[in-house]
């Protein structure tokens, strides 16, 4: 566990994430209408004591906006993650244990989710299904639990012939037991690092759809529809496109280094490579 | 070789018969009718009649699917609602400047990735380590549509020296491609490396250097090309996501490609457009992943005898 905290990419990203963390929870406090409101006398302010982050192009204040989303962000990249993590248990363990016929028809539904460009069909979806953060969830969901499917599945079919299961299979354990008792708490590690990884990949196709306004609906302040505004104000007010930029790469630098720390301290030997 | 070839090329046809089903249904069995929504709700019967007769949408749904695939074999795609113009021609006319500008920019990241990562592999320097882990995470985290405004601001506002928008000559293509290739190559300079870390520790390599071969050879002919296996791999994928990807650069960038036309198919409710856009991104998309796994027989012989 200390050495774990030890490792410093895995302190770096823990404290990355930790700080929007935060944020997003006293983000909670912020009323969205007060956030919203429109002041032009005030626009273009650059960063100062009153307005942290500045004021962008309707004189609101930009820390607020920006605070609120990272809220939406983290909660969009949890749940995506989650739901994913979910799905690809249940595809990847059925595929995988049962192997034979079971396992080649699945994997050939998984091939032709694969052979779809992700973001493009996530796209596809939101632009059809209208944006909000609900079928952005489950656009992103869609094309996010295929990795989670693979792995897990590649990992049950190593598993399943350890010497271990032989025998609890030989002891008369029913294979639903089997696996959730004996295999998947092996998975924890593997899943964890997957995870943080996921939650980065996420996050960037999540901001980056909301850059294209196929996001969260237009009044909810997102990272990405944050930085798409400020892109046409580079000239008066660069600050405006600078900071929810900044937010999108340190949390998704925070994720990565969360999941190469954990790769380092979980799995010494293989891939410790970054 | 040639029969490897053939069977690859064969397990296309049903990849490709289920991009095309997949989007069909995508684009029919959206939640309201799509003539609705396109039209608003000040528009006349007739008005709905008449567009979804120009959109096919009349008759079954089966019928609907079986006239598109039809069509799909005409490379016919219907014709935009708003412009009128034949999609197929739209996209023809806008996919070359996507392909430019997915060549400069994997070339470019390849160009600075491969290098990068051989050499920050290869050092004792600690600060050189240092400088190529830092670069490989940042860069995976850095994406393209930061990195965009980032580069205007600083070649196009500040400085001034570089143009910003449209097609023209290799003055515009900088930016979008750079922004593009910077985070790719990133992604594969920490490929190389780990591939190429792993690959100096083994036995082979202790043989070449006792044999007094040259650290240079022993690099780049003997450890790199076994290192390339994983990279080339990632090559194929992310030349995928690039074609994707070039659908938020080209927007910010407006570069006259298939990703600006998509976007505004998009913003337009113009599906004939958005589809024809999605069919094209998606067969590309499936061709390059069917060009690495062939490329894998050519770099690994090993490959062709499983």
């Amino acid at each position: 566990m200390i050495k774990t905290f030890k490792n410093p990419f895995f302190s770096v990203g823990l404290l990355l994430v930790s700080i929007f963390a935060i944020i997003s929870f006293f983000s909670l406090s912020i009323d969205l209408n007060s956030a919203n409101e429109i002041n032009l006398s005030n626009k273009f302010q650059a960063p100062n004591l009153v307005n942290l982050f500045g004021t962008d192009e309707t004189g609101a204040d930009l820390f607020k906006k920006v605070a609120i989303g990272a809220r939406i962000s983290l909660v969009i990249s949890f749940s995506v993650v989650f739901f994913s993590l979910i799905i690809g248990l249940i595809y990847g363990s059925v595929a995988g244990y049962k192997g034979g016929r079971t396992d080649q028809f699945m994997m050939r539904i998984l091939d032709l989710f694969y052979a779809f460009p992700g973001f493009l069909l996530a796209l596809a979806l939101v632009s059809v299904l209208g944006p909000s953060v609900k079928n952005l969830i489950f656009a992103l969901t869609l094309t996010g639990w295929t990795g989670f499917a693979r792995l897990i599945r590649g990992e049950i079919l190593y598993l399943k012939e350890k010497d271990y299961i032989q025998a609890a299979t030989a002891l008369g354990n029913s294979s639903t037991r089997i696996v959730c008792r004996y295999i998947w708490p092996n998975l924890f590690g593997v899943l964890l690092v997957q995870c943080t990884f996921s939650l980065a990949g996420t996050l960037i196709v999540e901001s980056g759809l909301s850059f294209l306004g196929l996001g969260a609906p237009a009044h909810i302040p997102t990272w990405g529809s944050l930085l798409n505004t400020g892109r046409f104000y580079l000239v008066e007010a660069y600050h405006i496109a600078l900071f929810p930029g900044l937010c999108i790469v340190f949390l998704v630098l925070g994720f990565n280094l969360l999941g190469d720390g954990l790769k380092q301290v979980l799995d010494p030997k293989k891939n410790s490579v970054v | 070789m040639l029969r490897l070839f053939i069977s690859r090329l064969l397990a296309l046809i049903p990849l490709l018969f289920a991009i095309s089903t997949v989007t069909f249904f995508l684009i029919h069995l959206i939640p309201g009718d799509p003539v609705d929504l396109m039209l608003g709700d000040y528009a006349t019967d007739q008005d709905r009649a008449e567009l979804r007769e120009a959109l096919g949408f009349t008759g079954s749904l089966f019928s609907q699917y079986l006239s598109f695939l039809v069509n799909l074999v005409k490379l016919d795609f219907g014709k935009s609602i708003f412009s009128g113009v034949a999609v197929s021609s739209l996209l023809f006319e806008r996919l070359p400047a996507t392909i430019e500008l997915s060549l400069a920019s994997i070339i470019l990241a390849v160009g600075w990735g491969i290098p990068a990562g051989v050499l920050t592999a290869s050092t004792k320097s600690k600060t050189v380590d240092f400088f190529g882990t830092s670069v490989g995470v940042l860069g995976m985290s850095l994406p393209g549509y930061f990195l965009g405004p980032i580069l205007i601001w600083i070649f196009a506002v500040l400085f001034g020296i570089l143009p910003v928008g449209e097609r023209g000559g290799v003055s515009h293509l900088i930016l979008p491609s750079l922004s593009l290739a910077l985070p790719l190559g990133a992604i594969l300079m920490r490929m190389t490396r780990a591939a190429m870390k792993e690959e100096l520790t083994e036995d082979y390599i202790k043989v070449a250097y006792s044999k007094g071969i040259t650290k240079r050879k022993v690099y780049f002919k003997h450890a790199l090309k076994n290192a390339l296996m994983p990279v080339v791999t990632l090559i194929g994928l992310q030349i995928g996501m690039l074609l994707t990807g070039t659908v938020i650069t080209e927007t910010i960038f407006n570069w006259p490609g298939l990703g600006t036309l998509l976007f505004d198919g998009i913003q337009q409710r113009d599906y004939p457009i958005v589809q024809g856009c999605i069919l094209v991104i998606a067969t590309i998309y499936v061709l390059v992943n069917f060009v690495t796994d062939l490329s894998y027989s050519f770099i690994d012989p090993r490959v062709k005898t499983k």
